[in-house]
């Protein structure tokens, strides 16, 4: 009954599910070519942006962040007290830290050393049950690291660490209660500056991926996944605006991060990229007005509210 | 899973409608002369055997919902040629069938008369539509809206919803294809043309400039509506490198003159991708398909 039409043959329903991942996989694609390469570039990357990420741990904004999301889990039915909790692609510690200071015991998996640096700083000065690992979440053996079935919540916020069905799967591996995910909204207005993509060409897949570069394609594939499997996770979204100023170089070069990191910018094009914010920076200050939208998605791996015909 | 006010709801309906003002601003007039542009030949390129399997699976979708065409009202939202309206009317549904091209239209009244079938064609676009003067609200059994950009955000949605009396059917793509040879050009590329854009979409999906599969279905599922949705990977079976070469050069000459050498290009191209005669096609977009029931 529930058959439909792939490639001229009728196929059973449950590869209903497989077609949704294959195209999240080939979504991905310009993310990775060589595994290795594209993992040492991460954990190099990651690490460079380590003491920024780590400002907003302590800051207002950061501080208001995770109160938001600790509020949803605990809507969802999680207590953190006492809870085992795997974060994957901990960062500086963002969830880890708050979640460790409510009485969870955290491990804080992240592949750049410069990150977990931070964390290591936070979890030692306050005494917090905190085990920070480096691993790269695209290769964990879960089976290895003994975490199968293991924690109360698994983690994977805003990260790159959790790209395509594989490796979404394997977040859902670990967890005997709840998951949580986060990440920016595919398809939607923000991403590259317009400019930007102008001078890097239209056609090309970074303009055209949201969420900025090695994020994938954010929130959209996760939850039309999980839903096709049958669980109707709680959903929230979120909007932020905010204004900054950096000097123009460093706003330059964190473009130009993001770009390398996608691997697709020609010297020409870096030149152009320098040239655009030089000409816009006044006092050598750039001033950018960013605006994120965000995605949160909370479930019970146990609670399969229907079969979809996934 | 409903927040106090809706405000979630609210929140995604604003960034839907952010991320179409993004976009280019296209107005009726515009949408009206690309799409009758096209309205010859739009739909000529799927085989029958594809389009009636395609069609066999939203029925079979449809009354496992509950609906049944026999007797029952529809209304086509950006119709085309009428790849949905007519095996609709032919399965006894009676239908008012609705595009902004008078070329489209013009296609679907040839047919409709040649078959005596009960559609009912209304040249009008979605964008700026007065369903309460159309006399359309909570008139139908099943509202179809099909991969249209009729359908442009949270606005365009709502009054397709508000159509219905009871079922409603959406389809849009998801993403790209997951090609199985990403290096290999594309055929305009070899032969330096322009590149087709219109299915390399992200996870919007915005082919068509259609807002794709995800808008709606996260708008729906932020309303507590849980449709029941199938995916479908739109593949084209394995086919002669030569028939397949004689396709292409036919659909590229629809709107260029080809040369001798070209046409060799375009043949060399698909016999040295050949593997015992054939050629294996990239698998097309994936797309998906939603019903729902509404209570107005």
């Amino acid at each position: 009954m529930q058959e439909y039409y792939r490639g001229g043959t009728t196929v059973e329903k449950n590869t209903n599910v497989q077609t949704l991942a294959d195209c999240w996989k080939a979504s991905a694609r310009g993310i990775v070519k060589d595994k290795k390469i594209a993992e040492d570039r991460q954990a190099e990357m990651w690490s460079k942006r380590s003491g920024d990420f780590a400002k907003h741990v302590k800051d207002k904004s950061g501080r208001k962040r995770s109160a938001e999301i600790l509020g949803l889990l605990e809507e969802a039915g999680f207590k953190a007290k006492g809870a085992t909790v795997l974060d994957i692609g901990c960062g500086p510690g963002t969830l880890s830290i708050p979640l460790a200071r409510l009485g969870a015991d955290v491990t804080s998996l992240d592949i750049a050393p410069g990150m977990l640096e931070e964390l290591k700083k936070y979890a030692d000065d306050e005494g917090l049950a905190v085990h920070p690992l480096e691993c790269s979440w695209w290769t964990a053996d879960i089976d290895q690291l003994g975490f199968r079935n293991k924690f109360d919540l698994v983690l994977a916020s805003m990260t790159p660490g959790v790209r395509d069905a594989e490796t979404f799967d394997r977040m859902m591996a670990c967890s005997k209660k709840y998951c949580y995910y986060s990440h920016f909204l595919g398809g939607g207005p923000h991403g590259l500056n317009p400019e930007i993509r102008k001078i890097i060409g239209e056609g090309s897949e970074v303009g055209a991926r949201q969420g900025g570069p090695g994020h994938g394609p954010g929130i959209a594939y996760p939850f039309m996944y999980l839903y096709a499997l049958g669980y109707q996770p709680l959903v929230r979204f979120s909007h932020r605006r905010w204004r900054m100023e950096t000097g123009w170089e460093e706003a330059a070069d964190r473009t130009l991060g993001f770009l390398e990191h996608d691997g697709s910018c020609d010297a020409a094009a870096k030149k152009k990229i320098r040239d655009y914010y030089k000409a816009r920076a006044k006092d050598g200050k750039y001033r950018m007005q960013s605006e994120m939208y965000t995605g949160m998605m909370v479930w019970n791996v146990k609670r399969q509210a229907v079969k979809r015909g996934a | 899973m409903m927040p106090a006010g809706n405000e979630n709801a609210l929140l995604w309906a604003e960034y839907w409608n952010a991320s179409v003002q993004m976009r280019e601003s296209v107005t009726d007039e515009i949408q009206a002369a690309r799409w009758n542009e096209m309205a010859g030949e739009f739909g000529k390129n799927m085989d029958g055997e594809r389009r009636q399997k395609r069609m066999a699976s939203l029925l079979a979708v449809l009354k496992e919902a509950g609906f049944s065409p026999e007797g029952a009202t529809v209304l086509d939202i950006g119709c085309g040629p009428g790849a949905l309206s007519v095996p609709f009317a032919r399965a006894g549904a009676k239908v008012t069938s609705l595009d902004i091209a008078t070329g489209m239209l013009d296609r679907l009244r040839g047919t409709a008369r040649d078959e005596n079938l009960d559609i009912t064609p209304i040249e009008c676009s979605w964008w700026s539509a007065d369903i309460d003067q159309l006399g359309f609200r909570n008139a139908f059994d099943l509202v179809i809206a099909s991969s249209t950009p009729a359908i442009k955000d949270a606005e365009t949605f709502d009054r397709m919803m508000a159509c219905s009396k009871k079922f409603c059917y959406y389809n849009g793509f998801i993403g790209g294809s997951p090609r199985t040879a990403p290096d290999r050009k594309s055929l305009a590329g070899v032969l330096g043309f322009e590149e087709r854009k219109g299915h390399a979409c992200g996870p919007g999906g915005r082919a068509h400039g259609g807002p794709g599969m995800l808008f709606p279905f996260m708008h729906l599922y932020m309303k507590g509506i849980h449709p029941v949705i199938r995916f479908n990977q739109n593949a084209r079976p394995e086919q002669d490198w030569n028939e397949a070469a004689e396709r292409a050069i036919e659909r590229f000459s629809r709107n260029r003159e080809l040369s001798p050498e070209q046409k060799d290009t375009i043949r060399n191209y698909y016999k040295e991708q050949s593997i015992d005669g054939k050629v294996r096609h990239e698998p097309g977009a994936l797309s998906a398909m939603m019903v729902w029931t509404v209570q107005n």
